[in-house]
């Protein structure tokens, strides 16, 4: 037996477990020789080049392709079998019993892949520096590129490990579809960016270094919300991975808000906000509610600050609701928030403003909370909550695409449809010169549902915090 | 404290879809015993061991752990407790010291003390020989010694251990059972699912039946051979002429019935405590009556046939 480690105490234990698998994995070695090859023939694709006279653009677009392929789909990619992989073979729950928790799995998890990602990021330094000796390429250029590349690596890990968990078949089959989406996403989105004159250097570096601070953090916060996802799914009901979600909720508002606030050109900035507050948000009404006292004990050790707090931070749909409702709010009051356009008409349209901003104020409450109470009327537990409210959702949209098709035959059915707050919603997407027809009954309906939905789900909260508020919080006290 | 229960289940419940695995489950065990956990496939074990573990949520009931629920109070439970599966995967590229070199990362050793604690688990699984072995290069029965190492590690109190014995050989099952009683003189309570009771029945100071998610005895594999008929005793007798001659004579005694007579023998049941001075006795008083008695000796019920009357007793009468 060997008596010296080979990894430092310091080290998380996943970390090490999965460095020492991960670098004798296929998918780590098979992405590290064929990168040593690819650039070994491109150095010399590049010499050649070179000796010829002629312009190096092929060798180098070919050069970004070949290291692109490994550290933006390869290896984050591996991350997809992170967790089904382990749970698949019976040996996540052993891991469960030690003292690491499900938390400190997916961080584990995420790190291996990451520094296995600088390991081949490394290795191509050489040939970088080959690359700036041949001429024709800018060397801080080329590292910013890796930089920006190792961060999207990251991210696109992020989603990956965090979807890892889902072990069904369609939720699966969905994963790839969703990392194209995302690479595509964040190729837009970064060209945009590098394109955007906010960022340009000519607004000052401090501009500069605020716009790319922010796009930072809210990359961070995005991962949190990503590895907390993954965590949640695998760890047992005593922890709470829901405030971390809504504090980087928080984050991503604050972060955004003050950017908006001091340099209120780019807009574009809320959308990536929105895509991380968005399935916080809704995962936050969909939480099923756990009575469990380790949960709720901390936030009662804190006192009455504490206590307040559990009102919007303890796991589960009565808090989850609540925070959804403040946070809405601060985004409503928020100037230069991502809510501004509901307070101008769209281009072309009739409709006076301020019925415009009362309608689309409604409408944006009722997405959330129409479903959320929709949720609560069925009993059944059986059924994970967010799947009927995404049905709720994807049937929402369906019928205002039908309302909206039908509408030169039935205008009365689109009128009526957009009585719902969540059709209102799909259909105001859908037409510029929507509605058509008198606004006030549209407003009394969609008022009406909106209302009647926070009211139910505010008795609904009432008797749930009874309950809550009586779990024992001592621990010799505490039964199930 | 110390006479309470180092594990106790109070009116356990786990209902899936349309299943209702575990209706009401109690029991309590002390310090230091080794009680197997005995029940048909579907019966309700690995649920239960799985809720004890930490491992799934009961819908009702609770659980506790050296004192700590196991819902509420998870971690605190996972420190005192080994958990030993049925079946565990491997990591392919890892070795065998590796694998608990790991967990004992896991759990939180630090390097001197964790090299001490591994090679200690290492020498006691035998593991020593198979350190550098690749995970996926186990034999059946180095993977259970490599299981129990692992579960090993953090020096628990309360082992659980679901079906270990399943699929070894009869080599390695004797070898297992001397690993069990060793941790148990070490003062280990173990809790074991079984199918095979006479091995339970070695290892265990008691045992606890369950059926369709109850509990249906419990008690030590002696209580559970006598079956609750105390006060008749059964008795194997083979003699050197005719088996009429047993028959006549059972006629003529009270308190003697004939329960079968086979090829060469016959089973005949005294009413009378099981003491050796009572069995003396009737020997005495049946080689005085003339019989010639070439074969007697007591019949110790199998503790399968006695499950099965258990069962026997408590399922419901047939409609008519």
């Amino acid at each position: 037996m060997s008596t010296q480690p080979d990894f430092p105490d310091w080290l998380s234990p996943m970390l090490v477990k999965e460095l020492r698998q991960g670098l004798r994995s296929k998918a780590f070695l098979s992405s590290f020789l064929t990168l040593q090859v690819a650039m070994i023939l491109l150095t010399f694709a590049g010499l050649l080049v070179a000796s010829q006279g002629t312009s190096a653009e092929v060798t180098s677009s070919l050069f970004w392709v070949i290291v692109g392929f490994p550290i933006l789909i390869i290896m984050p990619a591996s991350g997809l079998n992170a967790i089904s992989g382990e749970i698949k073979e019976n040996t996540l729950e052993l891991i469960f019993l030690s003292r690491l928790s499900a938390r400190r799995i997916v961080i584990g998890k995420w790190l291996a892949i990451l520094s296995q990602i600088l390991l081949l990021l490394s290795a191509i330094l050489p040939y970088l520096v080959l690359r700036y000796y041949l001429g024709g390429v800018n060397l801080a250029t080329d590292l910013l590129t890796l930089g920006w590349m190792l961060l999207g690596s990251a991210l696109l890990t992020g989603i990956t490990i965090g979807l890892s968990p889902n072990t069904g078949r369609v939720g699966r089959a969905l994963i790839p579809v969703g990392v194209v989406f995302s690479l595509q996403f964040l190729g837009v989105f970064m060209s945009s960016l590098f394109n955007s004159p906010v960022r340009g250097s000519a607004l000052g570096v401090g501009t500069s270094i605020a716009f790319w601070g922010t796009i930072v953090g809210l990359g961070v916060f995005m991962l949190i919300a990503l590895l907390e996802f993954g965590a949640q799914k695998i760890a047992p009901a005593a922890e709470n991975h829901s405030t971390s979600k809504r504090l980087a909720a928080v984050g991503v508002a604050l972060l955004c808000g003050i950017y908006s606030a001091f340099w209120p050109g780019l807009n574009s900035i809320w959308i990536i906000g929105g895509l991380i507050m968005l399935p916080i948000a809704i995962g936050a009404v969909c939480e099923p509610i756990r009575q469990v006292t380790s949960l709720y004990r901390p936030f009662v050790q804190g006192g009455l600050a504490g206590r307040l707090l559990a009102r919007v931070l303890l796991p589960g749909w009565p808090a989850g609701t609540l925070f959804v409702f403040l946070l809405l709010l601060a985004l409503f009051l928020i100037p230069s928030g991502p809510f501004t356009w509901i307070w101008t008409t769209p281009i072309g349209s009739h409709i006076p403003v301020p019925m415009w901003s009362i309608l689309m104020t409604l409408n944006l409450f009722g997405f959330f909370f129409f479903p959320a109470a929709l949720m609560q009327i069925p009993r059944g537990r059986l059924i994970p909550p967010l799947i009927p409210f995404l049905i709720i959702q994807l049937i929402s949209g369906a019928l205002a695409l039908i309302a909206h098709l039908s509408a030169w035959a039935y205008p009365e059915f689109e009128h009526f449809a957009a009585m719902v707050p969540t059709l209102s919603l799909f259909l105001g997407g859908i037409t510029y010169d929507w509605p058509k027809n008198d606004l006030v009954p549209l407003v009394i309906g969609s008022a009406s549902l909106t209302g009647i939905s926070l009211i139910f789900l505010l008795f609904k909260m009432v008797s749930a915090w009874r309950i809550i508020t009586r779990l024992p919080v001592n621990a010799s006290e505490s039964s199930h | 404290m110390s006479n309470s229960p180092i594990i106790s289940v109070e009116d356990l419940h786990r209902s899936f879809a349309n299943v209702q695995a575990v209706r009401g489950i109690s029991f309590e065990i002390q310090k230091g015993q080794v009680v197997g956990f005995i029940g048909a496939n579907g019966a309700g074990k690995t649920t239960t061991m799985r809720i004890m573990a930490t491992l799934e949520m009961p819908t009702m009931g609770t659980v506790r752990i050296c004192g700590h629920d196991v819902i509420n109070e998870p971690r605190q439970v996972r420190q005192k407790l080994g958990w030993m599966p049925d079946a565990f995967g491997v990591y392919p590229h890892m070795t065998v010291e590796e694998y608990l070199d790991f967990y004992g990362r896991a759990f939180g050793y630090r390097s001197p003390e964790r090299l001490a604690r591994l090679e200690e688990v290492m020498n006691f699984t035998d593991l020593q020989s198979i350190a550098s072995r690749p995970m996926n290069k186990l034999s059946k029965g180095m993977g259970q010694r490599l299981c129990l190492g692992r579960t090993l590690m953090h020096d628990p109190e309360v082992i659980l251990m679901d079906e270990p014995a399943a699929g070894l050989d009869p080599k390695a099952r004797i070898e297992f059972k001397r690993l069990v009683r060793v941790l148990a003189e070490q003062g280990k309570t173990i809790f074991i699912s079984s199918h095979i009771l006479s091995e339970l029945a070695e290892m265990c100071d008691s045992l606890l039946f369950i059926d369709a998610g109850r509990v249906v005895h419990q008690g030590t594999a002696a209580e559970l051979q006598n079956g609750g008929d105390s006060g008749k005793v059964i008795m194997h007798i083979e003699l050197a002429g005719d088996l009429e001659l047993l028959r006549q004579w059972v006629e003529r005694n009270p308190g003697v019935r004939l329960v079968e007579i086979l090829k060469t023998s016959a089973r005949v049941e005294f009413l009378g405590e099981e003491t050796p001075d009572f069995l003396a006795g009737v020997l005495h008083r049946m080689v005085t009556d003339g019989l010639p008695i070439s074969e007697f000796h007591r019949e110790t019920r199998k503790l399968e046939d006695a499950f099965v009357d258990i069962l026997k007793k408590l399922a419901p009468p047939l409609p008519l």
